[in-house]
This record gives C-alpha cells, structure tokens and sequence, in this order.
C-alpha cells in the first residue's frame, strides 16, 4: 500500500476541512455510511469514540437528524452477532463497536463466523495507546495478529491522519468482492487526536480494486454463453445448485428468473436456502448431509448440474457432479 | 464437459437469461419435471404423527402455518437447525439467518436481535436448542432492554441433539458429556427473571395450535420453551464421507436404496 491518501473532492461534506477529533471522525463516516445501528460494548479503550456517539446522538436528537441507535449486548460476542443478523437480513454492513483486549477477543468467534459465511461487518476496537502497545498494557491483546487470521482484512491504525480515509476503506472491503468482516483496532491516543476531516477519500487499496475491477469486468462473451446453451440443450435432466453466493450477491431474483425461462429446477445449499422461494414449483429444496431425500436423489439423477454461487469444497454435490459429465459454475463475487 | 464462469452473478445470470431469450432457446423438461414430482411425493420428509410426544418437525409445521415463508428465522446449530431448514418455508432471500460454515451455537439470538433492529415490523423467530442458547443466553435481558419483539423458541431435548445422534450412529451409545437430562436449568424462570411477560413451557401435545398461535400472536418479546422427543433425530441423513446412495432416511421417509448403516472413517466431518 503506498502512502498516499486519495485526496477528497472540493466542496461536498459540510465538515469538510474542520477539525475534529478521531473519534468524531470514526462516528462521522459510520453516520456517512448510513449504518443503522452501532451494536457494541464500552470500556477503557473505546471511551473517546463512545463519547463521540453519544455526543453526535445529542447533536442529531437537537437538530431533528437521525440518530445511530447504540444497542449493548451483555457479551461483545452477542454484539458480533447482531451485527451480523443485522448484515444479513439486510445486505448492508453490520457495525460493532468494542474495546480493547477482552472486548475484542470476545468478537473473535463472530468474525470467524462473518468469514466463512461471507457476512459483510466492521468491528472497530479500542487499542491502547500507541506508547503502550506490546508491552502487556492493561486489556492489551494483539488484535492485528489475532484476528488476521479470521478477518478479511485488519487495520492498525498507527497514522492518525489515515484514520478517517482507512475507516472509509474498511465499508468498502467488507461489502465488495466476497463480503466479509474488517476489523479497524484504533489506539486510544489515535481517538483523540484531533486534525483536518476530509468529509470523502479512501486509502489507495490499488491491488484489491485492480482484482475486483477485473473480477467484475468479466462478462459472458457470447460464444461461451452459446457453449453453454449446447450443454443446457444435450441435456435431458438440468437441475441448479445455488448456494449463499446467490444470497450475498443480491442475485437470487437473477436466479429465479433464470430457472423460470428455461424450466430448470433449483435445489440450495443450507446458505443457498431463499434464493429461490421455496414454495417455488421449480424448487426442489435443501441438499446435503441433512437435505430433503428427493433434492438428494435429484442431484443423483441430474445429468447437467448448474452451480451458481455455491463453493465446491466438501460437499457431495460436489462429488455427485464430478461423476456426471458436466458442471458450471457462475460464482458470485458481489 | 465444464463449463464455468466467474464474474458478477445476476449480471452473468441476467446475460445467460438474455442470450437463451434472443435465440429462442426451448427444450421440454416435461419428463424430468414429472420424475421430479414423483420423488418428490414418494420420497417426502415425514415423522410419526402419532406419538404422544411431541415432535420437533409439528412445532416447526406449526410456526410455518402461522408464519408462512415471511417471518426471519434465526436458529443456533445443531438439530433444530436442520429441522427449522427442513420444515420452513422461505418465500425470499435474507430470511434465513444461520451459522452455516462455522456452525457456532449460539448464534441465534443475537442474530435474531440484530435482523429484529433492521426490521421492526418483521416477525422474527429464533428457534434454538437447549445447549444453542445457553451459549449466548445473557443477550435475553437486551431483548427486553430494547424491547424487540422477537419471538424465541428452544426445543428442549435435554443435551446435545445432534452430539446424541452421532453417538448413537457411530459410537454405540455412548453419550459421552452430550446428555443433560439430570440438569436443572428452569429455562421459563430464565426467560421471566430477564423481563419476559410471555414465557411458557409447552410439554402436552394437544396444546401445541393453541400454545404456538398464542406466542406468534404475543405483542412484544415472547419466550417458549418446547418439551421435545428427547429421541426425536435428523433424516435424512448423509454420514460423514459417504454418497447419497448410503444416506439414511430414517423411519418415516421412504428410501429408494436399500441402506446398511456403516460407521464412516471415524475421522471424516461433514
């Protein structure tokens, strides 16, 4: 990543160019993002931003704006949660707030989860000081090492002129590509830093934007779309596999549509489950290890099997398909 | 033959759709439809209606009747977890929430929490398992706090469901540290002490229209907690590392393979 921020565009955010404090900022560009909901845990670490939120609630409530409701779970895993009940049930990404040390390790099994089930999330945690760091300060942990290992991405916010842009960046990571959840660990001195918002700019990110530009570049040309057509018309017993891709990709009216043109019937993956409405004629239901017997045996029988946003790691279908002559495979990246 | 494509997915489904449009793509699936409906009819999901206890499926057949594919389910893992994607209906996308990968218990009611706060006017049910929510059973209190009116459903089968039935499958019986039927947790008392004006405990058969009505109807945070077949299992089902030929359909869905239950490699997952 060079060092660079993108610089903002003249003239749009009413802040634009006055000074606030960094956690005024991390309030300001999650009011920006229009999040909804803060779902978090206070403590020592997180205090400035937790002050900011309510300080901007206060601001909003006096001039009639909309506020960020502020929900507190009685564990910072609860929060990762509803975070992520919130993110899937809308599209949209989810936001916890928590402090540092067990605030943090608290939501390790919730952006775990976030991961695996491509949720889109931002967990902002409170870090101690940039002083303190690395040497056993009290609710210290090394949230950067712990969590890159679960998280789509981490940021250790050291510069806090880049704190406003990187929280920015952080909306988009979670939500592009294969969603996923963006851990920001922002030390407590960074919070109350005070300097110039910018009110837009995101970090350069340019390998990651490169990947997705190219990813979402891709299009069916039309000899592979008339390849697939020959396939679809050798066929005699066509059947859809659709998993959380579809879901995740806003894809599943997409789908639907697709399964209704051409008759082809649609069994889902337990995460595929809702991307066709499963009173649907063409649907056949859940597949796999505890899937409905007749969706199993039509996977058995199928002689073309249409993937659509499902991964192929473990599961049977997979196998089932690698038995059958063909397969396909449009994942979703969105 | 492969063919395969990655790329944006509604724009490559939307573009296959178009293509298949333009150049008038038609074939007759008619047989294959009818082959499917007869799998369907013959190989149905099934139970026994007629024991007297209750069956977790008749709980999830009944909240579907109320709900209709349009309420949010969230669910913690384990059995009720496939019970609830089995017997549900879901007419949309972004209704299903569950901890599909990961399988983390304890998901279910601090998502059901975080779906209610994105949704006020959209029921949400949280059908969960006894040993799933006391993962995270101190989020209750924020239900109340924020009065959300979520509805949660445990079904109480005293343990670890799903542990129970590997155990029985694959290691004879053994519940090792999976059975909790000695335990005294009051999962009610739990729900009215953390401010639940409607907490029940259902354990008759005869109650359960009535009782299920009662908590879908409830204005505001409603708790219940359902006496289940302790014995009650998941089928079908697929063991670990094996092909849907071996998958075994229990009792009460007919299988079109004659199964042997084999252990599976004792070190296969899912």
């Amino acid at each position: 990543m060079s060092d660079t921020v993108i610089q903002p565009r003249p003239a749009g955010h009413p802040l634009a160019g006055q000074t606030l404090s960094g956690a005024r900022m991390i309030v300001q560009v999650l009011a920006d993002e229009g999040v909804g909901a803060i779902f978090g845990y206070s403590g020592g670490a997180i205090l400035p931003t937790y002050d900011a939120v309510f300080l901007f609630n206060e601001e909003q409530r006096q001039s009639g704006g909309e506020q960020i409701p502020l929900i507190v779970p009685a564990n910072e895993q609860g929060a990762g949660f509803m975070a992520a009940g919130f993110a899937r049930a809308t599209g949209r990404v989810g936001v916890c707030l928590v402090t540092s040390g067990p605030g943090a390790t608290n939501t390790v099994t919730p952006i775990r989860d976030c991961m695996a089930d491509s949720v889109p999330i931002v967990v902002i945690c409170g870090q101690v000081a940039r002083a303190s760091i690395g040497t056993d300060a009290f609710q210290e942990a090394p949230v950067a090492a712990l969590m890159g290992s679960v998280a789509k991405h981490v940021f250790l916010v050291t510069d806090p002129t880049r704190l406003e842009a990187t929280v920015r960046s952080a909306f988009e990571l979670a939500r592009t590509g294969r969603p996923g959840p963006v851990v920001i660990d922002v030390p407590k001195d960074v919070q109350n830093w005070e300097g110039v918002f910018h009110g837009a700019g995101t970090l350069p990110l340019p390998g990651y934007r490169r990947r997705m530009k190219e990813l979402t570049d891709q299009v069916i040309e039309t000899g592979e779309a008339e390849r697939f057509f020959e396939m679809l018309g050798d066929s005699q017993r066509p059947l859809i596999y659709a998993g959380g891709g579809v879901i995740n990709a806003n894809a599943a009216e997409a789908l639907t549509a697709f399964a209704a043109t051409f008759g082809i019937p649609v069994v889902t993956t337990l995460m595929g489950i809702g991307s066709i409405d499963t009173t649907h004629a063409l649907s056949m239901r859940m597949l796999g290890m505890h899937g409905a017997a007749f969706a199993n045996y039509a996977v058995e029988d199928c002689d073309f099997l249409i993937a659509a946003g499902a991964s192929r790691r473990s599961s049977r279908a997979a196998r089932a398909a690698s038995r059958i002559s063909t397969s396909t495979a449009p994942k979703s990246t969105r | 033959m492969q063919w395969s494509h990655v790329g944006l997915l509604a724009e490559a489904l939307s573009a296959l759709s178009e293509h298949g449009r333009r150049t008038g793509f038609q074939r007759d699936y008619g047989e294959w439809h009818a082959a499917l409906a007869d799998l369907k009819r013959v190989h149905a999901m099934g139970y026994d209606r007629e024991s007297p206890l209750i069956q977790p499926y008749y709980i999830i057949e009944e909240i579907n009747r109320h709900t209709r594919g349009e309420a949010i389910i969230t669910t913690g893992v384990g059995q009720h977890q496939m019970w609830a994607a089995q017997y549900c209906d879901f007419r949309r996308p972004r209704l299903w929430l569950t901890s599909g990968s990961m399988g983390t218990m304890g998901f279910g009611l601090p998502a059901a929490i975080g779906a209610q706060l994105a949704h006020p006017r959209r029921l949400v049910v949280d059908i969960d398992g006894d040993s799933s929510i006391r993962m995270n059973i101190g989020e209750l209190e924020t239900v109340t706090t924020y009065d959300l009116p979520i509805k949660v459903v445990v079904l109480n089968n005293f343990g670890d469901g799903m542990v129970k039935q590997w155990q029985k499958l694959f290691f004879k019986g053994r519940l090792s540290a999976s059975d909790r039927s000695l335990h005294k947790k009051d999962f009610v008392r739990t729900a009215q002490a953390d401010g639940f004006r409607y907490a029940a405990r259902l354990d008759r058969k005869a109650d359960v229209p009535r009782v299920i009505e009662e908590l879908i109807r409830f204005e505001g945070p409603a708790f219940l907690e359902v006496m289940i077949d302790p014995d009650a299992g998941v089928y079908p089902m697929v063991g670990p590392g094996q092909s849907y030929e071996e998958m075994i359909t229990g009792e009460h869905i007919a299988s079109r393979h004659k199964v042997d239950i084999k252990p599976p490699d004792p070190s296969e997952m899912f």
